[in-house]
């Protein structure tokens, strides 16, 4: 993970609603812009359980999830030390939703959650921090393009006949 | 007075949200009506949020019998939590900035209340504008396009609905844009205030 942003995507086992995991995938390893950046980046996955203990329904879901997701995951999550969690649950603000917490090349926080400008940008939103976050929105104006290009490009290119 | 130039039209793009068959069928005959004297819209359907089975079965009937380009269900879920995310967004990084208007329109798509109203919104692709009505009133005007039809080559079709539904009283010029640079060949158009959407009047300054 040397020299590469590293997302730490927190959340539950069963991670998200199917849909939304499947954008998310789409946003990073499906993405075509994804070239540009490729092996920039690094997603790892970090499932939490919503209980106090690590389950076996938790480790049901984590081990379907693990096998069929493109990112790295933590090996064992029930391993997670208790100090972790509780920096995750408080200190990150851990509640549930999943979250993309962002660390730039030198292990520092860059972006407490980069979920939504994944979503949002794409790869354009590389590195990630909350400071490209902010640069970005700066960009914006509320037009047919940020609406539409990231989901079909050809809405607002194509020519009708 | 202001000066009017011929709109260069763009493509036109006009989405919309609902969970009424019938409306949308009132809606997609009116807009064909409309298309067929050969102005270029795009129609995109978009559901409602938290697209659900009853959408998708819309978006069947909309894909089959109304216009063949529409998006998919995945798309249609992909909309609505871009939206909801551009909102998530924008309250983290919590600046200033002029984004104010961008979390304002996200979140009139986002919190209409009533699942069962129905919305158009239309915009060109080059403008930073987007002119969004709800259900009845857009009939209405749909229903009056004879009278505002003429600014049509004028205005292009979201001035000329604009200037229908807010014909522009002579009033202090808005202070929203800063100059605008112009293009020697850029061809006669009309430029409007990005904020407001009122024709701007043209000044030339030479540097």
């Amino acid at each position: 993970m040397k020299d590469k942003v590293v997302i730490l995507l927190i959340s539950k086992a069963e991670i998200c609603a199917i849909e939304k995991l499947f954008l998310l995938i789409h946003q990073t390893y499906d993405h075509p812009e994804k070239k540009k950046i490729e092996g920039n980046y690094e997603i790892v996955w970090m499932p939490i359980s919503s209980s106090e203990t690590w389950t076996d329904d938790d480790e049901i879901t984590f081990d379907l999830f693990s096998s069929s997701l493109p990112w790295y995951s933590i090996r064992h999550p029930n391993l997670l030390d208790s100090a972790v969690m509780k920096f995750i649950k408080e200190d990150l603000g851990f509640n549930d939703k999943p979250m993309m917490v962002v660390l730039n090349p030198q292990g520092m926080i860059t972006n407490l959650n980069a979920l939504d400008m994944l979503l949002i940008w794409g790869p354009g939103g590389y590195p990630f921090s909350i400071e490209k976050e902010a640069d970005l929105w700066l960009e914006e104006k509320w037009t047919l393009k940020l609406i539409f290009d990231e989901i079909d490009p050809l809405i607002s290119t194509s020519v009708r006949h | 007075m202001l000066l009017w130039f011929q709109v260069k039209e763009g493509r036109t793009i006009c989405f919309y949200g609902s969970s009424n068959l019938d409306w949308i069928k009132e809606f997609n005959d009116k807009m064909q009506t409309i298309i067929s004297e050969g102005l270029q819209i795009e129609l995109v359907y978009v559901g409602k949020k938290n697209p659900d089975e009853r959408v998708r079965n819309i978006l069947a009937t909309v894909h089959e019998k109304m216009h063949k380009r529409s998006l998919s269900f995945t798309e249609i879920q992909f909309f609505w939590f871009r939206l909801e995310s551009m909102r998530e967004s924008i309250l983290r990084v919590g600046q200033e900035y002029d984004n104010d208007h961008i979390l304002e329109q996200a979140s009139t798509l986002l919190d209409d209340e009533d699942n069962k109203s129905s919305w158009a919104a239309l915009g060109k692709v080059s403008l930073p504008f987007i002119l969004k009505l709800h259900g009845r009133k857009l009939m209405e005007y749909l229903n009056r396009f004879p009278e505002w039809e003429r600014y049509l080559s004028k205005l292009g079709f979201v001035g000329a609905l604009r200037y229908a539904i807010e014909p522009p009283v002579p009033t202090e010029p808005c202070d929203h844009s800063p100059v605008i640079s112009y293009e020697e060949g850029s061809g006669e158009e009309i430029v409007v205030c990005a904020k407001c959407m009122r024709p701007m009047k043209k000044f030339v300054a030479y540097k």
